[in-house]
């Protein structure tokens, strides 16, 4: 921790530095089912913003991480099903670190779950960094929640059909988000099948009525490799967007791919709230 | 919870060099180096004039030829170009794999002509490349007004940073910037594979961004991930999209230093930019 002047500056990294990597966090060895809570550490000051870090799977599924806070005040969840991960077949290479402009107070525990969508015994490689002052100087939200359809398993994701070099047609997320937001971001999850050549992506978020809607987000971009990963591994759609949206908001999600695999394109969106 | 400025509530966008259309399978911009190793291409147009003044900038490349980029931002007229954001490395060991999305928050007006110009190891080799241009930048925080490069590496590209022979533990500080030009609100780093194109161990790494004199270094930056693995070769790291808020003070030393799982020599190395905004 380094701090010059009192305005800015102080970040701290949560989650043991084992063998180079973060704090296990275990799904339990069966499918949509949420291993124990792994305490990453307790915060020494309050956050305005975090990064989340995970990698190493060894196996192709999908995971849902969940962070919870644990406070004086007793316990919150900041993140419920959940951050996606996608491990594959080459564990070093899946690596995601997520943007999170969250407030996390002075003193705050913060654990984290997690479920995969297979059966076997892994771990994902969980730290999170913290920051004094926020990304770029924003105050933190009060919470992240996740738009869309959630089911119990650690696959629900929206697909989005696309052909080569066109944008698909809209697939709605929500008729109705549930929450008030003030900023979008959505994280490709995978491409919903292991063979294809390779393809780069984009998705755009929009709003209105099925039949009506509009961009409110530009296209942003990421990758969908070939076999030797099975999934978009630079994940570079992981960018919040400033968007206010009502509670009764509809969400909707259109895509675009070079190729002619994937044809279908997973994503999870979530929403930022004050 | 502190006050979140209510400004950003929505926000236009532009796409500079970029291009979402259907039937359109090349949605950016290649920029190919000069036919001379390590000399700058031409300057290439992302876009004529910006439609509205933006506070920040998504920035997009990916890899086409496998080679070591470095790849200048510029505006001004065409001929007339200036450098805003000088020498951002792009290591690509995987054609089309490569990609990387950094977020600078820094303040363009409007009507400004962006260009951007490629160098490389290999002699006309081509990256892909986009801007998108965000009025409201990140949630309508202000941008900042210039940035540097701090890399102290060959040929403006990144510095290899050796974590030594032991597994997990950190190396020796290498020095990024002997003295800062600039005071510096933020700092995002930009991490590779260094000059080891070839990796033949996977493993992972942990890297501290120190400020301080020899032997006084304090850590600013602490233990920022990546891993990296045989197929790709590359180094993944995505933990400074956007960038960390920190004060740097002119005339600082600035260093890196790091620990790794590997302990071949070369394969455990990573590659270390920075770029300081003020």
């Amino acid at each position: 921790m380094y701090q010059i002047g009192n305005a800015r500056g102080r970040i701290e990294r949560l989650g043991a530095v084992t063998s180079s990597k973060g704090t296990a966090v275990d799904p339990a060895a069966a499918a949509n089912i949420y291993g124990s809570a792994v305490s990453l550490g307790t915060t020494t000051f309050a956050w305005e913003a975090m990064y989340v870090n995970c990698n190493g799977l060894g196996a192709n599924v999908n995971i849902s991480l969940d962070l919870h806070l644990s406070t004086s005040q007793g316990e919150t969840i900041c993140i419920a099903n959940g951050l996606p991960f996608q491990g594959n077949r080459l564990w070093s290479e899946a690596f995601q670190c997520i943007p999170l402009p969250l407030h996390v107070p002075s003193g705050s525990t913060i654990y984290a779950s997690a479920k995969q969508s297979g059966s076997t015994s892994i771990s994902l490689n969980t730290a999170v960094i913290g920051m004094s002052r926020g990304l770029c100087g924003l105050p933190g939200f009060s919470r992240i929640v996740r738009l869309g359809p959630t089911t119990s398993s650690s696959n629900d994701a929206v697909s989005v059909a696309g052909s080569a070099g066109d944008i698909s047609g809209w697939t709605q997320l929500s008729s109705s988000i549930g929450y008030e937001v003030d900023g979008l971001m959505a994280i490709p999850l995978n491409r919903g099948t292991t063979v294809g050549s390779a393809a780069w992506c984009s998705f755009q978020l929009g709003t209105g009525a099925s039949g009506s809607e509009y961009p409110i987000t530009p296209f942003f971009w990421h990758h969908a490799e070939e076999t030797n990963f099975d999934g978009p591994m630079c994940n570079s759609g992981m960018s919040w967007f400033p968007c206010h949206l009502g509670a009764s908001s509809e969400l909707a999600i259109r895509a675009w791919t070079s190729g002619s695999q994937p044809g279908t394109l997973a994503y999870r969106a979530f929403g930022a709230i004050r | 919870m502190p006050h979140i400025p209510s400004a950003y509530a929505q926000s236009r966008w532009e796409d500079c060099g970029m291009s979402w259309t259907s039937g359109n399978t090349t949605c950016w911009t290649n920029l190919t180096a000069n036919a001379t190793g390590n000399v700058k291409g031409s300057w290439t147009e992302l876009k004529a004039s910006t439609s509205f003044a933006s506070e920040g900038f998504w920035l997009h490349l990916m890899g086409n030829t496998t080679a070591q980029h470095a790849v200048d931002i510029g505006i001004g007229a065409a001929g007339s170009e200036a450098v805003f954001v000088a020498d951002i490395s792009e290591v690509v060991t995987y054609a089309n794999c490569a990609i990387r999305s950094l977020f600078f928050p820094l303040h363009i007006p409007a009507g400004v002509r962006i260009a951007a110009r490629n160098a490389a190891t290999v002699g006309s080799a081509v990256v892909k490349c986009g801007i998108q241009i965000l009025e409201g930048g990140w949630f309508g925080m202000p941008g900042y007004t210039r940035c540097d490069t701090l890399t102290n590496g060959s040929n403006g590209r990144l510095l290899v940073v050796d974590p030594g022979g032991t597994a997990n533990t950190k190396g020796a500080w290498y020095v990024i910037s002997s003295s800062t030009p600039n005071a510096y609100g933020a700092l995002l780093a930009n991490f590779d594979t260094g000059s080891d194109m070839s990796r033949a161990a996977t493993g992972y790494h942990l890297c501290d961004i120190g400020v301080g004199a020899a032997g006084a270094e304090a850590v600013v930056l602490p233990d920022l991930g990546s891993s990296q693995g045989t197929t790709t070769d590359a180094t993944i790291a995505h933990h400074t999209v956007v960038p960390f808020e920190c004060n740097i003070p002119a005339g600082a030393r600035v260093v890196a230093r790091c620990r790794s799982t590997i302990t071949t020599a070369s394969d455990r190395n990573l590659g270390v930019q920075l770029f300081g905004f003020y």
